[in-house]
């Protein structure tokens, strides 16, 4: 009994003495609660990558002169619009060789926006950028959402096409370097709520027609309340509006004017909550199909006709749902040929705690292989938006950027500082063809968490790998450099078709080379809400010399290339010989640019 | 610029272990005078420490309403309260001071909740004084709980696997983990807690679907089909077994043996849409594509929704303890196909006390009113919701609805109107339409909207029946036949149309 006292007193008098000490010391101490660091004490500790690691991207903004902030709500409104933004673009607006940055702002909504305007950057060559905005008069205000770039008018420069709430812009580029508003005379100033859009020319009459697509039919009184976990007013998901909007189909007329064929082709049948578009011939019949990906409503797989008219396949194409029947919540999308049989297979962003979306396709029926090919575990926590596929090191394999963001606060404990931040990840595949997240190896500026949305690529320093472009919703543009340091070979492709120089989109690349064969397609207007690089980039691996190069241009003609060297790039016009700059002090012995 | 780290692995080796629980609690004899004079100088001391040393900048007023037996008995810095312009009352929780209490002890960091509803704030900080007091498999677990029903999917593992640690023998943590771990991508993880879970319960019917599903992703279709089977035999009644088979067939592409499972499985759930998106792939397999959209569509106009939780009672418990207004909702979304409309409306109007602006839950309220013949109660809740979203098409849907039932007519066809006019493919607007048109006898126009309606929503019998009845009175009998028995062999039972067909049928 007297051992049994001294063990419950002699604690109790240590602890007491160790209470009037901390009190002692507290008394001392400054107020205002815990050390900073304190989250770093937890016992479920930040993942920080391997010391020695190399940085595959590294954040250039500051050091290239872009400084864009994207602006879009009043905290406490939680409008829809206001987390969907904005993306978007690489290209080359005064075709000068390297490519120009264009990005779209929104605003607030319910205001003219007039403070808020979108930003052109001029690629000075150097690797810096002007703002060259207003001179331009690209900067058109509105509450922006994406852009596609191509030359609509075949008139040898690329112009802009700028989705919004509200009326869409088409900003025609005059040559020499400034732009008009177009819209008007084109016919393409659709009211919806416009989210990405691409051009692609559906009748092959080599005329870039324009696919738009629109999200919800929302307005501001439409707005209903929605809460997180918590019991927080936070964003509502895009069903709570039970209101899908209907996409738009413009043909070109070759005029300057657009005519709005979405009834009599076919897609005003269907509605969705769309965000993503992807234009590619899946079936293989030379015609090209439009995928969209849609949030929350079964995804559209429009089947080219051959007629001017569309039908939606998706359901029985097996690309409407993932492999649980569930309509994901499609956001970006891309395609390439991942399983190396000659059609280009799907990846689709995916909202948390559901895998993106990878669809085998299989000659125009599709599989979902998202579980075996490994875009599960690594995705799931976070909302994906942007997605560019890239081949980083040149090793000749596609790898994966996703820009990651959510659309609900976040109340895991790591997201304090922004309720709605996440890390972008870096995926590459390994040798079991299963992709896998390698972002601790690929630098601090992929453990940024911000609410990211387009993930743009463009090689801007012409040094032959692709760098990205990652637009931040309410947060700041970031320019990615990619820090390639492997020695294999590696080309761009940039296509023009026809005798007058029309683009080139959907026309598709076989090359030969060292024994492998890579298959590519033109497709700038693929991710979410962006439009890349129009240059075709390829990773040649060991490759010594492009043995053997065949363009496909739409409409089925085929042209063949020989001998060109790698670590160039190449200019390909149809009929024409070929021209190619080569990167300086890369060209191999044996080839003579 | 703000940044945050990434980390989504835990260190195990940095989480501290369970020191406390069962030992504490088996003490031999009472407490000596010196050892109470002591506890209190320790609990005394403690109270100082944690207490804050400045006040939250909260108005006075607001931090009145904390509850008495939390202001007593909760160590962890407390929730205050304050209520908000639209009659919504709101915890702030000091996460700086939580954040510090639970490193403190070793726990991870809180929910980044700086302001929850009352409920979820009182549950929170109820679960971790509890872990505190004393970590048993018990509270580790309800911690586990409440953080995962806040999507905090770390520190549910966290405590999951520290419960289970605590209690080795009981199955639910290990189940929870896996819940964790197939939710979060980590199917290898879920894989063995699931099996684990198997050796402590087998009955557990909930963990076969589980297993049959991870292994259908993983491409393993025999295991896969072995877990359906186990699952249709230990829950025969539900059709996720079933359905799951079905899925294994398609894979094998043996679309008649899928038909065989998913016709099954529609017998027993009719309204599941899974079991009519498969059955619809394997009528597609087999080349019958009519039969295939029948089914397509019909899976698009089901509701979808999470189908594990609906029917998994571990899962519906978790989100359950916190007691917040989602755990409310969540329970009238699995009601609401029971016709309880009295049990229903009570969900609803609590919901409602929490979340006041909550439009949807508002636009519910109002069908239940209507479904009582409550109308004044229904216009005053869809006035409330109105108020905030006057544009809203389901609103006024729904406007149009109470006043079709209260036979106010000409008022419903007016504002059916409106909705169709932006709205095209809203069937409950097209029902009002065709519907009061009926019951004007304007049969000529009510057809137009009837047969837009039953397009748009092929599985409301209801909306059917009256177009068959429209077409009798404008006189095409055939027509209305073929309709009755289309009625018919989607719902044998529909009595109105069996008595309609056998007065048209007779010679």
């Amino acid at each position: 009994m007297r051992r049994a006292a001294v063990r419950t007193t002699v604690p109790l008098a240590v602890a007491a003495a160790c209470v009037v000490a901390l009190m002692a010391y507290r008394t001392t101490m400054p107020s205002g609660g815990p050390p900073a660091d304190a989250a770093h004490r937890s016992p479920v500790p930040a993942h920080s990558p391997p010391p020695t690691a190399p940085a595959r991207f590294v954040d250039v903004t500051d050091e290239a002169g872009i400084e864009f902030m994207h602006t879009c709500c009043v905290e406490g409104d939680y409008y829809l619009p206001e987390e969907e933004g904005s993306g978007g673009a690489f290209f080359d607006y005064d075709n000068d060789g390297d490519v120009d940055i264009y990005l779209v702002q929104s605003g607030l909504i319910g205001t003219d926006n007039a403070d808020y305007r979108n930003r052109l950057y001029r690629n000075d060559g150097t690797g810096r950028f002007v703002d060259v905005s207003s001179a331009s008069g690209a900067d058109v205000p509105g509450y922006g959402m994406g852009c596609a770039a191509a030359d609509y008018d075949n008139d040898g420069d690329a112009d802009l096409f700028v989705t919004r709430l509200g009326p869409n812009v088409l900003l025609e580029n005059n040559g020499d370097g400034t732009f008009s508003d177009a819209t008007t005379r084109a016919g393409v100033g659709d009211e919806g709520f416009g989210t990405d859009s691409a051009f692609f020319d559906y009748d092959r009459d080599g005329l870039l027609d324009l696919y738009v697509v629109n999200y919800v039919d929302w307005s501001a009184t439409r707005e209903h309340r929605c809460y997180d976990p918590g019991g927080i007013p936070d964003y509502c998901s895009p069903s709570t509006y039970d209101s899908p909007a209907g996409d738009h189909l413009y043909r070109n007329l070759g005029d300057g004017r657009f005519e709005n064929v979405t009834e009599s082709a076919g897609i005003a049948s269907a509605r969705g909550n769309g965000l993503g578009v992807i234009t590619v011939d899946f079936n293989g019949d030379g015609w090209v199909d439009i995928y969209v990906a849609n949030d929350a409503t079964p995804a559209f797989l429009w089947v080219n006709q051959q007629d001017g008219t569309f039908v939606d396949e998706a359901l029985f194409a097996g690309a409407a749902f993932n492999s649980d029947g569930v309509a994901i919540a499609g956001m970006g999308v891309v395609a390439e040929d991942l399983d190396s049989d000659g059609d280009f297979d799907l990846l689709v962003t995916n909202i948390h705690d559901q895998a993106h979306l990878c669809l085998r396709n299989e000659g125009g029926s599709f599989e979902d292989v998202s579980h075996q090919w490994g875009f599960d575990g690594w995705g799931v926590p976070y909302t994906g938006f942007g997605v560019a596929m890239l081949d980083q090191d040149h090793d000749g394999t596609l790898e994966v950027f996703i820009a990651n963001g959510a659309v609900n606060r976040l109340l895991e404990p790591l997201a304090k500082d922004n309720p709605y931040g996440e890390p972008n990840q870096f995926v590459r595949r390994d040798k079991d063809g299963k992709y896998r997240d390698q972002s601790a190896s690929a630098g601090s500026a992929l453990r940024v968490a911000e609410m990211s949305r387009g993930a743009i690529l463009g090689d801007y320093d012409n040094d032959g790998d692709l760098d990205v472009l990652v637009t931040n919703n309410r947060g700041p543009a970031q320019l990615l450099r990619n820090e390639n340091a492997s020695d294999n070979a590696w080309t761009t492709v940039a296509l023009t078709a026809g005798t007058g120089g029309a683009s080139a989109i959907n026309a598709r690349i076989e090359i030969e080379a060292a024994g492998r064969t890579w298959r590519r397609e033109v497709r700038p207007h693929v991710g979410y809400l962006g439009s890349n690089d129009p240059r075709v980039h390829i990773g040649l691996a060991e490759a010594k010399v492009i043995e053997r190069l065949t363009v496909t241009w739409l409409g089925g003609t085929r042209e063949t290339w020989t001998a060109l060297p790698v670590n160039a790039h190449l200019r390909l016009g149809q009929g024409k010989a070929p021209d190619f700059r080569a990167h300086p002090g890369a060209v191999p012995d044996g080839t003579t640019p | 610029m703000t940044r945050r780290t990434r980390g989504k692995k835990k260190d195990r080796s940095a989480a501290p272990e369970s020191h406390e629980g069962p030992r504490h609690t088996k003490r031999r004899r009472g407490p000596s005078v010196t050892d109470v004079i002591l506890g209190v100088i320790v609990a005394a001391g403690a109270v100082y420490l944690l207490w804050p040393t400045s006040r939250p900048s909260w108005p006075d007023e607001a931090m009145s309403v904390v509850p008495r037996d939390l202001s007593v008995s909760l160590a962890p810095p407390q929730p205050a309260y304050e209520g908000t312009a639209d009659g919504m009352r709101v915890g702030h929780l000091d996460l700086d001071r939580l954040g510090a209490w639970c490193s403190a002890r070793g726990l991870p960091p809180p929910p980044a909740l700086p302001t929850c509803e009352p409920a979820v704030a009182e549950a929170l900080t109820r679960a971790l004084t509890a872990v505190s007091a004393a970590r048993t498999a018990a509270t580790l677990g309800t911690m586990g709980q409440v953080s995962e029903s806040l999507d905090c999917h770390q520190s549910a593992e966290w405590y999951f696997q520290q419960a289970q640690d605590a209690d080795p023998r009981d199955f639910r943590w290990p189940y929870y983990l896996g819940c964790v771990y197939q939710l979060t991508g980590r199917s290898d993880d879920a894989l063995r807690q699931f099996h684990r879970v198997l050796e402590l319960n087998a009955e557990y019917g909930m963990t076969h679907a589980r297993l049959g599903h991870l292994h259908l992703e993983s491409g393993d279709d025999e295991s896969a089909e072995n877990s359906f089977a186990l699952y249709a035999e230990a829950v025969p009644r539900d059709s996720l077994g079933d359905i799951g088979l079905g899925r294994v067939a398609l894979r094998r592409k043996d679309f008649a043996g899928a038909l065989t499972h998913l016709q099954r499985a529609i017998r027993k759930t009719p309204s599941d849409f899974q079991a009519h998106y498969y059955l619809a792939r394997a009528y597609a397999g087999l080349g019958e594509r009519d039969r295939a959209k029948q089914h397509f569509d019909r899976s698009e106009k089901l509701p979808r929704g999470k189908w594990f939780k609906m029917r998994d009672p571990l899962d519906q418990a978790m989100h359950r303890v916190t007691g917040s207004t989602n755990s409310l909702i969540t329970e009238f979304e699995q009601l609401q196909h029971s016709r309880d409309w009295t049990r229903l409306t009570g969900l609803a109007e609590r919901i409602i006390e929490g979340r006041p602006s909550d439009t949807t839950m508002l636009g519910n309220l109002a069908s239940l009113y209507r479904k009582q013949k409550r109308f004044d109660d229904a216009h005053a809740s869809l006035d409330r919701a109105l108020a905030q979203s006057p544009e809203s098409n389901r609103l006024r849907t729904i406007r149009a609805e109470v006043l079709l039932a209260q036979s106010r007519l000409d008022e419903a066809i007016e504002i059916a109107r409106t909705v169709v006019k932006v709205e095209s493919n809203s069937a409950a607007a097209f029902t009002v339409l065709g519907r009061a048109r009926y019951l004007q006898n304007r049969f000529a126009e009510a057809e137009p909207a009837l047969r837009r309606a039953v397009e748009l929503a092929p599985n409301d019998i209801g909306n059917a029946y009256v177009l068959a009845e429209t077409l009798l009175r404008l006189g095409r009998r055939e027509e209305a036949v073929t309709w009755y028995r289309k009625i018919l062999d989607a719902d044998p039972g529909f009595e109105p149309a069996s008595r309609r067909m056998a007065e048209l049928t007779q010679p």
